[in-house]
C-alpha cells in the first residue's frame, strides 16, 4: 500500500474519532433538511448547504490536524504533494459517501426531476467543499479562526439572493447553480456555469492552499 | 609502555617485551599453539607466557582469536566443563595450516632483516 | 568496579556496538570464564582493559558494524549535513548567530545554550522547515525529527503513527509496525497497547516523537531536547538507544543541558542568545 492511500486511510480514522465534527458532519444537513422538509426544492437545496458547510468544516480540522505530522514526514523524504494528495483523497473518500448516503434519504423522501442530477450536485459540492476547507485551513493558524471564516461564508450563502450578481464570488454558488438546475430544470438552472464555476473555485482553492502552505512554513512556531 | 590509562603492570613481570610487537606476532603465534591441538584461551594465553612472550593480556588475546576465526584460520567449539557453562576450543583449519606454514617461512627472512638492521645501528 | 560489574558493562558495550547476541553471549562468558580460570587477585578490568576498549577491539575484530567514526573527519561526500554561518532574525528580532556545523556518519553534534540562545531555530534550520536569513544548509539526506511538543495527530494510536512514518521511510506496515514496537521496548514502553496519542502521558508522548524519528533507520537525527518530560530511567534508555543508533553509523545533532552528553558526545556547539534580554 502506498503512503498516500494509508495517508487517506489514516485521516479518515483520525477525524472519524472526534465526535464534534463526525456529529456536525452528520446532524447538521440532516437537521436543516427536516427544518425545510415541506418543500422539494427548499430541502434539497438545505441539505446541499449543510454538507458544504459540514464538509468544509471537517477538511478545515484535517488541514490543520496535518500540519503536526508534516514536518517529520516532509524530513523522511516525502514529497508534500505526496501527502496532501493522500489526506485529500481520504476527505474526499469521506465526503463521496457522506453524499451518497444523503442522496438515498432524498431519493427515498422526496419527488425529484433527476435523482442522477441531485446525484452530481451532491459530488460537485462536496469536491468544491473539501477544496475550500483545506485552503481555510491552509491560511488560518486556529481552527477557531478557520470555523469562523467557514461561518461567515456560509452566512453569506444563507442570505444571498441568487439574483444578484455578487454571489458569483461565493465559493457555493454552484452547488446552488446546480441544485436549481437538478430540481427545476435546465430552463431555470444551467449545468455549464455550475460546473464552470465549481471548477473555478476548486483551481483557486488549490493556488491559495499552496500559497498558505508556503507562508505557514515561513512562520515560526515557539522560536 | 602501555596505552590503558592508569592500568596497572599485571602481577608477573617478565622483561617488558613491546605491546606493539607482541600485537603484530599474536597471530601466527596462536595459530602455531593451536597446530600442536585444540585449546582454549586461557591455557593459550599460559603457553604463550612460558614461550617468553610474557603475559598476554586478555584484551589482546580473545580480539585476536575472533580475527583468525573471522578468516576461517581456526574454527571453535564449546566443550562442556565440570560443573561449569564450558570453554571455547579452537582448532587448526586447512586454510589455518597453511598460513601457518607461509608464516614461518617468512618469519625467517623477516626476523633476519629486522636484526641485521638492529645491530648494526647498535655497533655504530 | 568488580568484575560482576565489567562483565555487564561488556555486554552492553557490545550491544552499543552491533555485535550480534549470540557472538556477545559467547565473548561475555569467554572473559568470565578466562577470569575464573586466573583466579583470585586479577580484576577484569587489569585483564582486558576498560569494558568499551575492549568491546571495541573485539567488535572491529568481529566485524561488527561498530566502532564512531573518527571525529574531526568529515570529507565533502560523507557529509551528511553542513550549516555554514546560519542566521536568523524574527520580525527583526535576531534568533540566532552565525553558526556553522557538520555532521558525518556516527558523529553526535550536541548544541547547547540557555533558553533563548536559538537552539530550537537552529534545528529548524537545519531541518529545512525554515529557511535562514544568512547562510546555508546542506543535507544531503533524510532525518528524523523529534521535537519539543507537537508532531502527533491526537487521534491517531501510536501503532498508527509508527505505520505512517514507517512506510513513508520506505518500509511495508508490518515492519514498521514491528520496528517500532522494538524501538518502543527499548524505552521500556508497550506501543501495540497505547492509547491515542491524545491521551498519552508528556513522557510517553515523547517516546513516541522518538520512535517515529528512529523507525525506518534514518541516517540523520534531529532532536531539539528530546529527553524534556523524562524520568531518568527513561532518559537513560534514550541515550542508549541514541548513541547505538550512532555506532550503526547514523549521525545527530541534539540540544541538551546534560553534562554526560558533553562528554560524550563528538562536537560541542555552544549557542549564546543572540538577542540582548532574550527569556
Amino acid at each position: 500500500m502506498t503512503l498516500a492511500v494509508i495517508h487517506a486511510g489514516l485521516t479518515v480514522r483520525s477525524l472519524l474519532r472526534r465526535r464534534v465534527p463526525v456529529a456536525v458532519l452528520v446532524l447538521l444537513p440532516i437537521a436543516l433538511y427536516l427544518a425545510s422538509h415541506d418543500t422539494v426544492g427548499r430541502s434539497v437545496r438545505a441539505l446541499v448547504f449543510g454538507i458544504s458547510w459540514a464538509v468544509s468544516t471537517v477538511a478545515l480540522f484535517a488541514t490543520l490536524a496535518a500540519r503536526e505530522l508534516e514536518p517529520g514526514l516532509w524530513l523522511a523524504g516525502h514529497r508534500r504533494r505526496s501527502l496532501s494528495a493522500g489526506r485529500t483523497a481520504g476527505l474526499l473518500a469521506l465526503a463521496l459517501v457522506l453524499s451518497a448516503g444523503f442522496w438515498a434519504v432524498v431519493a427515498l423522501d422526496q419527488p425529484v426531476r433527476s435523482l442522477a442530477a441531485v446525484a452530481l450536485d451532491f459530488a460537485v459540492t462536496a469536491a468544491v467543499a473539501v477544496a475550500f476547507g483545506t485552503a481555510v485551513g491552509a491560511l488560518v493558524s486556529a481552527e477557531l479562526e478557520g470555523a469562523l471564516v467557514l461561518f461567515l461564508f456560509a452566512g453569506l450563502q444563507a442570505v444571498a439572493n441568487p439574483f444578484d450578481a455578487w454571489t458569483r464570488a461565493l465559493p457555493f454558488w454552484s452547488s446552488r447553480e446546480l441544485g436549481t438546475w437538478a430540481i427545476d430544470g435546465p430552463a431555470q438552472g444551467s449545468l455549464a456555469a455550475g460546473a464552470l464555476h465549481a471548477a473555478a473555485v476548486v483551481a483557486l482553492c488549490v493556488a491559495a492552499a499552496a500559497v498558505g502552505t508556503w507562508r505557514h512554513r515561513r512562520v515560526p512556531s515557539a522560536p | 609502555m602501555n596505552d590503558d590509562a592508569g592500568r596497572p603492570a599485571p602481577p608477573t613481570a617478565p622483561p617488558e617485551l613491546s605491546r606493539e610487537w607482541i600485537r603484530g606476532v599474536l597471530e601466527p603465534c596462536l595459530l602455531a599453539l593451536v597446530a600442536t591441538g585444540d585449546s582454549y584461551g586461557y591455557e593459550l594465553a599460559g603457553r604463550l607466557g612460558s614461550a617468553g612472550l610474557g603475559p598476554v593480556p586478555g584484551g589482546s588475546l580473545y580480539p585476536a582469536l575472533t580475527r583468525l576465526e573471522k578468516q576461517g584460520l581456526v574454527s571453535s567449539r564449546w566443550r562442556a566443563g565440570d560443573g561449569g557453562p564450558g570453554r571455547k576450543y579452537y582448532r587448526l583449519t586447512a586454510a589455518g595450516r597453511h598460513q601457518l606454514a607461509a608464516d614461518a617461512e617468512r618469519w625467517d627472512s623477516f626476523a633476519a632483516a629486522v636484526a641485521g638492521l638492529l645491530r648494526g645501528a647498535a655497533t655504530r | 568496579m568488580n568484575d560482576a560489574d565489567w562483565l555487564a558493562a561488556l555486554d552492553h558495550e557490545l550491544t552499543l556496538r552491533g555485535v550480534s547476541a549470540a557472538e556477545r553471549a559467547e565473548a561475555v562468558l569467554e572473559a568470565e570464564t578466562h577470569l575464573a580460570d586466573t583466579g583470585p587477585g586479577a580484576a577484569a578490568r587489569d585483564l582486558f582493559g576498560p569494558a568499551d576498549r575492549y568491546a571495541d577491539d573485539l567488535a572491529r575484530a568481529a566485524g561488527a558494524p561498530g566502532h564512531r567514526a573518527a571525529p574531526g573527519v568529515t570529507e565533502a561526500e560523507t557529509c551528511l549535513l553542513r550549516a555554514d554561518s546560519v542566521a536568523k532574525a524574527y520580525r527583526g528580532r535576531p534568533a540566532l548567530r552565525p553558526s556553522s556545523l557538520a555532521v558525518a556518519p556516527g558523529q553526535v553534534v550536541a548544541l547547547v545554550g540557555p533558553n533563548g540562545a536559538g537552539k530550537s531555530t537552529l534545528l529548524r534550520l537545519l531541518a529545512g522547515l525554515e529557511q535562514p536569513d544568512a547562510g546555508s544548509v546542506d543535507r544531503r539526506v533524510a532525518a528524523g525529527w523529534v521535537p519539543q511538543a507537537g508532531g502527533l495527530d491526537p487521534y491517531l494510536r501510536p501503532v498508527e503513527h509508527v505505520e505512517l512514518f514507517g512506510v513513508a521511510r520506505g518500509l511495508s506496515r508490518a515492519d514498521a509496525r514491528r520496528e517500532g514496537g522494538r524501538l518502543a521496548a527499548h524505552l521500556a514502553w508497550d506501543l501495540a497497547g497505547a492509547p491515542v496519542a491524545g491521551r498519552l502521558s508528556g513522557g510517553t508522548a515523547q517516546k513516541l516523537r522518538m520512535v517515529l524519528a528512529l523507525v525506518g533507520s534514518p541516517r540523520l537525527l534531529l532532536a531539539d531536547e528530546p529527553y524534556q518530560g523524562l524520568d531518568a530511567d527513561s532518559t537513560r534508555r534514550f541515550w542508549d538507544l541514541l548513541w547505538s543508533v550512532c555506532e550503526a553509523g547514523a549521525g545527530a545533532v541534539v540540544s541538551s543541558h546534560d553534562p554526560q552528553v558533553l562528554r560524550r558526545a563528538d562536537t560541542v556547539l555552544e549557542l549564546e542568545p543572540a538577542a540582548e534580554g532574550a527569556r
